[in-house]
């Protein structure tokens, strides 16, 4: 069962577009909590490394929260894409068909 | 592109990151997929299964099983949260505050990523939805679609291995879905 962390080569563009998550989970990292602090900061690479995966994915949870938001009060995608600092088209493609597919927008 | 998915097919694969999320698994693989598709044995999906013996309670059994056989931690999206706490960010506030603000569930942490077997199995969902001629994507799509991941030469997708456990004829599966459907 070892394989299925590796070969991280499935498609991703198509996948983003489909509205499936950038793949960043570790689903080995059991590791407690212990001396995080420096962190950021760290030599290790696997300690930095693990650190950006953390804040990359709480970046796509709060930017998939603030979108849903701003759609639900009535903003365009290209007002969210202004104030997001992106083409219409990308945030269009990362979001609309994930909000249709969940029914939150037809 | 989820749109094309058929409610039943979107309604699966939200059940199926709920198994994910309520088992502590910080991925979304093949397995949760299965386990989605089994939670609703009304799908064609669902009714292929029950018709070989696999329902929701064995099927979640035999992949915890499988999982803690091969050491895959439950984690909970624990490491994910210590990570953030020790920059300072205390994600349980956040989450309160999301919930107030947003409703509970809008404010997902962390939430399950796709595993490259999950997506690879998505990717052939379409592939079988457009070989058949089928505009949208069904249950029985994902199905068939769980069941080409990881053959020949790479490891097989967890999903295969939890339905060879439960002593499923993998060979009877997709006649049998091309039938129902």
């Amino acid at each position: 069962m070892s394989g299925i962390l590796d070969t991280r080569t499935a498609c991703q563009a198509t996948l983003t577009r489909m509205g499936v998550p950038e793949e960043s989970a570790d689903r080995a990292d059991g590791g407690a909590a212990a001396d995080l602090l420096g962190q950021v900061t760290a030599r290790d690479p696997a300690v930095g490394l693990s650190a950006v995966v953390a804040l990359r994915r709480l970046l796509e949870e709060l930017e998939r929260l603030h979108v849903d938001n701003a759609r639900d009060q009535g903003w365009t995608w290209q007002s969210i894409a202004t104030a997001l600092n992106v083409s219409r088209q990308s945030v269009h493609e990362k979001h609309a068909s994930r909000r249709k597919a969940t029914g939150k927008e037809s | 592109m989820f749109d094309l998915f058929t409610d039943r097919a979107k309604r699966s694969i939200v059940a199926g990151q709920d198994e994910a999320i309520a088992l502590g698994h910080d991925f979304m693989g093949t397995e949760h997929l299965l386990l989605g598709l089994a939670a609703d044995p009304e799908s064609t999906a669902g009714a292929v299964l029950a018709a070989h013996g696999v329902d929701l309670d064995r099927t979640r059994e035999v992949t915890v099983r499988l999982l803690t056989d091969a050491g895959v931690p439950a984690t909970g999206g624990q490491p994910a949260r210590d990570a953030l706490a020790a920059l300072g960010i205390d994600v349980a506030e956040v989450q309160r505050r999301a919930d107030d603000n947003f409703g509970a569930g809008a404010f997902q942490f962390p939430r399950p990523a796709y595993t490259p077997h999950a997506k690879a199995a998505l990717e052939q969902t379409l592939r079988e939805a457009k070989a058949l001629g089928d505009e949208r994507f069904g249950t029985e799509h994902m199905l068939l679609g769980l069941l080409a991941v990881g053959g020949n030469d790479s490891e097989p997708a967890t999903a295969v291995a939890v339905l060879t456990a439960l002593d499923v004829d993998l060979a009877a599966l997709r006649p049998a879905l091309l039938a129902e459907r």
